[in-house]
Formats: structure tokens, sequence, C-alpha cells
């Protein structure tokens, strides 16, 4: 018995030795650069070096709310991040389900072409996915010309410059340039599925809503459930780019978000400390809720997902 | 087992290796392509002789002028390596973005050369980055013949007592401090001609007769030839902040008509007084004004706030825009055919204008080349001896000219005359003796110059600005020119200008102003963002009270945000420039 | 193999109402989604190719309009695109292999009870998705380890991806646990476990880390501009990138002095930055889209448990 044990704990070290090296990595370029979030309590302006005098305690956590209007500003944003994080989350599930219908259709051939080209708008930067649709949204663009050529309207919209629906449109744009991308994850796991037991229930004359409903579903749950979890954490990260592509002084108000907001505001030399403060906000605010969704996952599930 | 054992251990053992490899390797090993040498010190081609000044040197420079990062090709190249046997490699802030300076300053060590903006250039010398080259640069004569400048730049250096020298400015001019000697000032009203002289040349006396006179055009000509509708104001709003002025582009330029300098977050007025851009009686609010009234006119591009400056672009190529101010907008359209067939754009006078331009950048242009603290022994002394080349006669005709017999030729006469006036446009491929390639493709990539263009050539007395050459002025010379020439009395546009007490000359002093604290510089970036839109909405607004609204509206939100701190700032830092300027000014009644 | 495929072709004759309404109903939206997605990328095909004013002002829209080659022949003779080609194509394939291989392991390793602190290191690589330490300690660190202007700069930082890792992992406890548990009776040790069983049921999830991984490293250069000065290190995007950024960042060169205004005024006429970027996606993405199908081949078959079993 004694023996069992200690080849079982042995057989534990060893597995730890052969993922060693790759912790290590983890440490050398994840966690020791972490160092740099001293940053965020001085008064840090490059080449000069950091010096006690230059010690600011807490002054960049506390100069984001200083001033009834920073509030202001900072909950204006903080709605924006939320409104579109939430609308993403509450969509998770339009790529499974992209993928589950696609791979219900049985000509190959036209499976391969829409797997393939709908992958295309996830290599087009926002740079140029901004010029394409000014080019076809702008006062003499093609949709203004058609919408009056058909008696629609008199004078051409401003789509680009209105704010009405911009989170619902921000939503489209992203759901259109990843959709195809993100479904790719889900038709490997599509793949994975035991082949026998699609065929035994297909003899047993299940249609394919029950195949979908009994089968697939359920397989890419966990995949689905996962990538929820770890989405839900980066609630406060939308990225910048699409968002400072379409912004204008006209949708600013609702169209900022706060990863936009900080590249705003840490332009230029003196930004630096301020932007790894928020950082080290969004890191903390991100570890809160993965615990509380594992803890959530816990309760409702039985497991944690980390 | 043992199989197992043994595969396992190779595992690691690979693991392990390849990981001490990437670690460890010294950079100018590289395991895939083999070893290659540090950029610092690579050359490409084996030393053919055993004299060390025969070896190529590779030279890193750290270059915030340029707009090009990567290793200067074509024949600007070749000019570096038969006069000093150079290789220049350009780090530009502008491709990498500003983190590349806040990384590699942090980390000690910007480059071999660098340029920077003064300011900046103040810290660097302060933090140890910048070399002293005091005894050195004694031996570049062609530099020497900068001299006074040099040293008033380094003796406002802070800490400076000994006198050292750490920093030569660039664009310098062999002409005087208040001196003005372009044809163009920087921003002032151009109108079509044709369409000009089609409404019989009214005179305008304000910026409401321009928006009539405006009005009347686009009345007239709804569209371009092609059918496109034109407008009179096509503005963009990506060119907005930076510069050192706060607000949007397109209206800080126009500022300027009214002899008014917006500095951040202030105003210098003509009377050398302050006031800040939140004045409703200063020019920012007129300029904001004078735009939404052409708005509720009709007369600005519904797009203005939507389009990049590459669309604002097409437009003006296309004849889709009436009016510009930008001295540089009308090469978007003029051509010589057109400047024949008279529909060019020129600039007209508005009677209540001052229009206010900076002086020839005697002292430079605010940016400071210096060489970094690394540098030592061999590779110094090359890179004095390119520094004062790079001041040479020689050096500069390239610079500003280009290559003799395919740019320019001394005819019997011995006047210059300029030859492939399209080479740059049109990158026309250079002489086989000079590299081939394109003549843009091999342009010098520095991008900043010891010598500014606008400096007189000793050898002809003219500036070295192939565009001032007076054989170049004779043929481009036209009847449209001619019309415009007698119309107002004057040759060129600042000759009008000055004629009539309407420029007013900013001269050039030699300041180090301090950069921004972070506090402050996290105050002007938020004040800024919240201006520069409101500043739209309101050129978009539909009627004056709305517009009026939107102003206090916004003067309330900035000063939430700390405005007056900025302001008081502001004041504080530019009064030191504008002490020296009326010093200047005074000194040369 | 004949019984499968009998039943297969017994089961197409039998669709039923609800079945074929699915469909139909399936090709109607996978076909409207698919040409918003493509159509955009004809769109910067066509303008690529079309006379860049006209395509400025938006009149190119469904097909050529003054067609000329101009776009693609300038980016062909970019100094160094070959070079920088051969960088691209060798971190690709160096750092998705290695990470491939990492995700694979790694998500294999996390599932095994037995390793040592398991939940411990898991949740140590998982948290690294959010954190950001900032660009100047990155730097300094990068530089310490040697890894600026070092070809390996590109590969280490990003070997261990936790996103894969999880993925990986995911996929690994989808596998039936009889699998490992039948292998491990017959006396499997974990090398054994992991090369034997595991890698080559997970087939489709490393298809799919490989897609990623190969896509961002062919499609990064932040790290270029910040790491590497040596140009004969520069990669393929870096080079673009640059070549895109020259074309944009036309302000400076006007701005900076009055006697290159008008020439470079005229310079901008000649290429436009919308013209420049669009001729750059469709060179940088044609080979991804060509080497795509070749992914594929690992999704379509589902793997049959049973096979592996017996």
């Amino acid at each position: 018995m004694d023996f069992f044990k200690d080849k079982k704990k042995l057989r534990s070290y060893r597995e730890f030795l052969y993922i060693l090296p790759f912790l290590a990595l983890v440490a050398i370029f994840s966690y020791y650069p972490l160092y740099g979030w001293v940053y965020a309590f001085f008064d840090y302006k490059p080449p000069f070096p950091l010096s006690a005098d230059r010690f600011v305690g807490f002054k960049w956590f506390i100069s984001m709310v200083n001033t009834p209007t920073k509030v202001t500003q900072l909950l204006n944003v903080l709605r924006n991040t939320f409104a579109i994080s939430g609308l993403s989350t509450l969509f998770s599930w339009f790529p499974m389900v992209f993928a589950i219908f696609l791979n219900e259709i049985r000509s190959r051939r036209y499976r391969k072409f829409v797997q393939t080209v709908t992958t295309l708008p996830n290599f087009i930067s926002w740079v140029l996915v901004y010029s394409i649709a000014y080019s076809v949204l702008n006062s003499t663009g093609a949709v203004n010309s058609v919408l009056t050529g058909l008696g629609l309207i008199d004078t051409p919209r401003m789509f680009l410059q209105s704010s009405n629906h911009i989170w619902f449109k921000m939503w489209l744009w992203l759901t259109w340039k990843n959709a195809g991308w993100a479904a790719i994850m889900y038709i490997a796991a599509i793949s994975g599925i035991d082949e026998e037991m699609n065929e035994a229930a297909r003899i047993d004359g299940a249609s394919k809503l029950q195949i979908i409903w009994n089968i697939t579903l359920p397989s890419l749950l966990p995949t689905y459930f996962v990538l929820v979890m770890l989405n839900l954490a980066n609630f406060l990260s939308n990225g910048m780019e699409q968002f400072y592509v379409f912004q204008n002084a006209f949708n600013k108000e609702y169209i900022q978000v706060l990863d936009l907001y900080v590249y705003n505001l840490a332009m230029g030399g003196g930004g630096y400390s301020l932007s790894v403060a928020i950082s080290i906000l969004k890191s903390l605010v991100s570890v809160i809720l993965l615990v509380g969704t594992n803890s959530l996952s816990k309760l409702v599930r039985g497991e944690g997902f980390i | 087992m043992k199989q197992k054992k043994l595969l396992s251990t190779l595992v690691l053992t690979f693991l392990i290796a390849t990981i001490l490899i990437g670690c460890s390797t010294p950079s100018g090993t590289d395991p895939i392509k083999g070893p290659t040498t540090k950029p610092s010190s690579s050359s490409d081609q084996p030393a053919t002789s055993d004299t060390a000044s025969d070896k190529t040197i590779t030279i890193e420079m750290f270059n915030v002028a340029a707009n090009y990062q990567g290793v200067q090709s074509g024949w600007f190249a070749k000019v570096l390596k038969d006069a000093v046997n150079i290789e220049l490699n350009i780090i530009a802030p502008q491709v990498a973005g500003d983190a590349i300076y806040q990384t590699r300053a942090s980390a000690g060590n910007l480059g071999d050369l660098v340029i920077l903006e003064r300011s900046i250039f103040a810290d660097c010398v302060e933090t140890g980055l910048v070399r002293d080259i005091t005894n050195e640069i004694k031996n570049c004569p062609n530099i020497m013949d900068y001299k006074a400048q040099i040293d008033v730049f380094n003796k406002s250096l802070e800490g400076n007592d000994a006198g050292k020298t750490y920093g030569i400015p660039v664009e310098m001019t062999n002409t005087s401090p208040i001196t003005f000697s372009q044809d163009v000032v920087y921003s002032s009203p151009q109108l079509r001609w044709d369409l000009y002289s089609e409404l019989g040349y009214p005179e305008m006396k304000n910026l409401d007769d321009l928006l009539d006179v405006l009005a009347a055009m686009k009345e007239a000509h709804p569209t371009n030839d092609a059918g496109d509708p034109a407008y009179p104001f096509s503005l963009w709003p990506d060119w907005d902040g930076g510069d050192g002025m706060m607000g949007i582009a397109n209206v800080v330029q126009l500022t300027t008509w009214y002899g008014e300098k917006i500095k951040q977050s202030i105003i210098v007025k003509p009377d050398d007084t302050f006031t800040d851009i939140l004045d409703k009686n200063a020019s920012y609010y007129k300029i904001t004004n004078f735009l939404n009234k052409g708005y509720r006119k009709g007369l600005v591009d519904p797009d203005s706030g939507t389009q990049n400056w590459d669309s604002a672009v097409a437009k003006m190529g296309n004849g889709q825009v009436y009016l510009f101010w930008y001295s540089w907008q009308i090469g978007f359209w003029n051509s010589q055919e057109r400047l024949t067939n008279g529909n060019a754009f020129i600039f007209v006078p508005v009677k209540d204008q001052i229009y206010y331009a900076d002086s020839d950048s005697y002292y430079g242009s605010g940016r400071i080349l210096g060489v970094g603290s690394g540098v030592d022994g061999e590779k110094y002394e090359r890179i004095m001896k390119f520094l004062n080349w790079y001041a040479s006669d020689e050096s500069v005709m390239y610079q500003h000219c280009g290559i003799e017999g395919f740019n320019y030729e001394v005819r019997a006469d011995g006047r210059y005359y300029v030859k492939n006036d399209n080479a740059l446009m049109d990158n026309l491929p250079v002489p086989e003796e000079w590299g081939g390639a394109g003549y843009n493709d091999g342009l010098n990539k520095i991008n900043q110059w010891i010598v500014a263009s606008i400096s007189t050539n000793p050898a002809t007395g003219e500036p070295y600005n192939t565009q001032y050459w007076s054989t170049y002025k004779e043929s481009i010379m036209t009847d449209m020119k001619r019309d415009w020439a007698d119309k107002f009395g004057a040759p060129e546009p600042v000759d009008y200008m000055e004629k009539n007490n309407a420029l007013l000359v900013s001269p050039n002093v030699s300041i180090t102003l301090p950069s921004d604290p972070p506090d402050i510089s996290v105050v002007r970036n938020q004040c800024e963002a919240d201006l520069e839109d409101y500043t739209w909405r309101m050129i978009f607004a539909k009627d004056q009270a709305e517009f009026d609204s939107m102003w206090d509206q916004m003067t309330g939100q900035l000063n939430g945000l700390g405005f007056q701190e900025l302001v008081k700032h502001d004041k504080e830092v530019f009064s030191i420039e504008l002490d020296a300027k009326k010093a200047a000014k005074a000194a040369a009644n | 193999m004949n019984m499968k495929h009998a039943i297969k072709k017994k089961n197409k004759q039998k669709l039923s109402l609800e079945d074929k309404v699915i469909e139909i109903i399936s090709y109607i939206i996978y076909t409207f989604f698919s040409f918003v997605c493509v159509y955009p990328f004809y769109y910067i095909f066509i303008n690529s190719l079309s006379a860049n004013d006209l395509s400025e002002r938006g009149k190119v829209l469904v097909w050529i309009k003054g067609f000329h080659l101009k776009n693609y022949t300038d980016v062909i003779k970019i100094p160094g695109l070959l070079t920088a080609l051969k960088v691209s194509v060798a971190r690709t394939l160096i750092g998705t292999l290695l990470t491939v291989v990492a995700a694979a392991f790694l998500g294999f390793m996390f599932t095994q009870e037995t390793l040592w602190k398991r939940k411990f290191w898991y949740r140590f690589v998982v948290a690294t998705m959010y954190f950001n330490a900032g660009i100047i300690p990155w730097f300094i660190t990068m530089r310490n380890l040697n890894l600026t202007n070092n070809f390996w700069g590109y590969i280490f930082p990003t070997a261990v991806a936790p996103f894969y890792i999880v993925l990986c992992k995911t996929f690994v406890e989808s596998i039936p646990s009889e699998l490992q548990q039948a292998a491990e009776i017959d006396g499997a040790g974990t090398l054994r476990l992991f090369f034997k069983i595991v890698l080559p049921v997970i087939q489709p999830i490393l298809a799919t880390v490989a897609i990623f991984t190969a896509v961002q490293q062919w499609n990064s250069f932040q790290d270029t501009l910040l790491l590497v000065t040596d140009s004969k290190l520069y990669t393929l995007q870096f080079i673009l990138y640059q070549y895109i950024t020259q074309a944009s960042s036309l302000k400076a060169l006007i701005n900076s002095g009055s006697s290159s205004a008008s020439l470079a005024a005229s310079l901008a006429t000649a290429q436009t930055a919308t013209s420049i970027r669009m001729t750059v996606t469709i060179v940088v993405v044609t080979p991804i889209v060509l080497i795509y199908p070749f992914f594929q081949r690992f999704f379509i078959k589902g793997i049959m448990i049973g096979a592996v079993k017996g």
C-alpha cells in the first residue's frame, strides 16, 4: 500500500516536471513583468527613472473620480461598456448555433464554402471596415442613393453620425466580423462527437432537431460554457479599435467604452501611470468576476471550470 | 519502463534546451538563419581594405520627424555611402507609435543619433541619454557656420552652466529671426480664380462677405463638372489634436487669419497678450461660429464630421471643394494646365484680416539633433563626420534640390534650372549610376535638415528651395497670375499682405519649454477630447441659440475637468516664449 | 463501411418535412450571411484594381473601374519583401508548432488528477489572460532576456497561450474516460497516454488552435515594431504596415515645411492610404484563404471513438 502511494506521488511530481518548462515561460513572460505595476503609484514619465520623490500613492486611482464631471464621464463610459459587453454575452450562443446548423447541411462543398467565406471579415482591419462602411453609407453613398432613388427619404441620412441604436450596430459589426471565425471552435468540437451516436439516433428515426437537441448541443455545451465564463471575466474589455474607428463627435457619448476612454486619456507622454492604474483595476475586476462565475458554476453544474 | 523514462527524459531535455537556446543566444546569432551581426555594428560587405574608415558603419537613428522605419535605400543611400560610408537605419515613432519612445527611453538607449522635440531632448540630456559633443563639434566647420544658433539653444538647457554642447537644432536658416522669406503664409483664404472672377471679383470686408461669395459660388455651381456635389467647406476630423494646439485642426488653422495663434489651451493675441481658447471674443469662437454659419447656409459638406483625410483629399482633387485654407492644399488641385486655364486656386484677401506667420526658422524648427550617449570610438568619429557633411553645401543641395543633371542643371548663363519637375510625383527612375530605383523611393528619409530649404544658397543668392528659383518662377508664370498681380498690386500674396499691413510675423526664438508633467498631460487629453467633440457638434448646430448654449455647456464641462488649471499652466509656460518674442521684436526695431 | 454507406443513403431518402424546412431555411440564412461576408472582400478586391481616385470617392461598387495594377506592382517593389516573407513564414511555422504542442500537452496535463497541485497551476496559467503588465516592463524584460533583435522574441512570449490550453483541456475532458482508463490499466504512463491515446483523438481542436495561432503569428507586427531594429528580422506584416503608415502619415510630411508642401500634396494623389490598405489586405489574406482548406480536412470527419477503442 505504501509503495503504491509513493509511486503515485512520484508520478505526480514527475508530471509536474513535464509541465515545469512551460510554467517557467508563463512566469517569465507573464508574471515577472508585473513588477511594472508599481508605475501606477508614481508620477512616471520616461526617460526619468523612478525615484522616491515621484511616489504619489493612490493619486492616479483617485484622479479618475475626483471631480463630479469625471465621475459622470466614467459612469457614462461604464454604461457603454456594460451595454456592449452585455449584448455580446447575451448573443454569445450565435457562433455555436451557426456551427450546429451549418453542420447539418449535407452538401459538403457548400459547407466548406460557407465556412471559408464567413471567416473573411475577420481579416479585414477595422480601419478598412470603416472606410468600406463610409463609402457605402456616406451622404452620396450607395445606400443613400438607393433610398432617395426609391423616394423613401428626401435628404440623405447621416448613418455614421447618428448615435441611434449605436450599441446594437456595434454588436452587429462585431458579430459580422467574428461569428464565422469563432464558429471554427464549435465546428472542431462537433467533429469530436462520436459519430456512432449520430448514426444510432438516425437509425432510430430521430429528426434533425432531435439529434441537435439531444446529442450535438449537449456535447458542445461544456466548450460554450467555459468560453462564456472566460469572456464574462473580460467584461470590462471590449477592445478599442472598433470603437476608435467608428467614434465621432456625434456618437461619442454612447460609443466610448472603457478601453477607448483609457486610450484617449493616456495618449502622450504623461499618461503611462494612469493607464497602468486602470489596467490594475481591470485585472482585479476580472479576477473577482472569474472567482464569482466559478463559484456560480459550482453551484449550478456542480463543478467549477477552473 | 525504461523506454518510457527515456522518452520522458528526451522530451524534457528538448524543452529545456529550446528555452535555453532562445533565452541565452546572443542577439547576434540567429539560430534560424545562422549568424547575423548586431545592426548597430553590422556591415553588409566585408571590409575590402585594412583602413578602418573603409568599413561601412550602420547608424541607428531615432527620428521623430521620419515617417519611414528601416534602412535608407535608393539614391540617397548611395550618396551617404559615398560621402561618409555609412548606412542609416531609422527608428520612427511616427511608424512605431509613442510606445517605442517610452520603451527605449526607459531602457536607456534611444539610438546612435536622435532627432527629438526640444523639450523631450532636454529631458534626455538631463537623464544622460544624449552625449556631450562640445569638443568634437568644433572640428565641424560646416556646422560651425551656425554656431550662434547652436550656442543659444544649448545655453537654454537647464543646468548647462558649463556651456556644453549637446544638440544641434534642425532647419536653421542663414537669414534672420524676423525675416519672412516665403511667398505665401501657412493659412489664408484661397478661392478658385475662375469662380471668383465669374462673380465680378467682389471685394470682401469680413467673414460674412466671404460666406456670401462662397454661397454665390455654390449656387452657381452646386456640382463640379462631372456632376458630383460640391461644397465650399469640406472638413475632416482625423487630424484633430496634436501640434501643440488644442481644438479641431480645421478651426485652429483659420484662427491665424486674425493674427491670433493658439498655443495649447491659450491664444496669443496680436497685441502680445494671452487669453484662453474659451474666450468668446477670441478667434476660436469666431471661426467655429463662421463654420456654423456656413453650415446653416448649406455650405458645409454633410460628410465633414465622418470622412477621413483620404476622402477629403479625393474631393479636393475632384473639384468638389471651393475654399482652401492650407498653403499646401492647392497642390491637390492646381496644375500648370489649370493655372494656364485660369481655374486654379489662389489667395484672395478679406479686408479685416491680419495673417499670422512664423518667421524663418533661424534658430531651428524646434526639433534637435543629437548623438546617443552609448556611442563611442570609431562610430562616434564617423557620426561627427556625417553631421559635418550633412550641413555642407554639397549635401544641402542633395537634400533640397536632388541630383544635379537629373533634378536640376546649371546652364551656360550660370543660372540654375529645374529639370524633371515631376520626379517626386511620378517617382521617376533615377539614372543607374545613382543606384537606379525611383526618385521618391530613394528620397532622404531623415526628413529633417540642419539647413532649411528657405536658406539662401550662397552660390545663387536665392533660396535652396527650387520653387523660389527665379528661373522656375519665370517658367510657371501665367495670365492668371498676372491678372491676380494686377488686381491686387503685388507679385505674390505675401507682398500684398506686407503692403497692406496684413501680415503679422512672429519672430523666431530659441526657448526650451518644459514638457507636460503627468497630471497636466492627462487633464489636457481629457479637455482636448471634449473640446473637439463640442466644436464639431457646434459646427453642425441648427441655429445661433443652439450654438451658444452648446458653447456654454462646453465651458462648464471643461472647467469641471480642470481646464483653468491647464490654462494657468500654459500661461506660465508660454509667457517665457512670449517674452523672448517681444525682446526679439524690440531688438529688431 | 458498405453497411454504413447504405444506411446513409437510406437516411437521405427518408428526409422528413420538418428536416426539409430546416434545411431550406438554413440555406437561405447561410447564403445571405455568406454574401454579407464576401461582398466587402470583393469590394476590397475590385477597388484595389480600380483607379484610386474613383475608389476613394466610393464609385467602385460592382465592377472594376479604371483598371490598373499599379497598387500591386508598387507593393511587390517594396525593398526587403522576400526576406520579410521568409521571416514571416518561419515565425508562423515555428510559433504555431510550439504553441500547439504547448496547448495540447498542457491541456492534457491539466486533466490529469495525479498532477501535483493541478488546480493551482491551471489557475496560475489561466489568470495571465487577465493581467497586463504594461509595455515598459515587458520591453525591459525582453531586452534583459536578449530577445530584442532576436528571432525567438517572436516565438517564446506567445508559446504558452492560456486560452488555447483551456480549449484543449475542455476537449480532452469530452473524450469518454474509458479510453484513458483502459490504457492506464494496460500500464501506459502519462506521456504514452498523451501520445498514443489522446493526441490522435484531439486533432480537430489542435487544427483549430493551429489556425488561430498561425493567423495570429502571420498578422502580428506590434512585436516587430518595438523589439526589432535589424531589418533582417522584419516580418512581412511589419513591412506592409510601415508601407501603409508612410502613406497615412503625410500630415507630418506636409506640415514639416513650406518647401515640401505642394510637392507632398501632389504626391498624395498618386496613391491613397485606403487603396494601399486594400491592396495589402488582399496580399496578406490570400495565402491564408488558400491554406485554410488544408486545415478544414481535420473537421470534416467525425471521429470514431469505437474505432479507437477497438
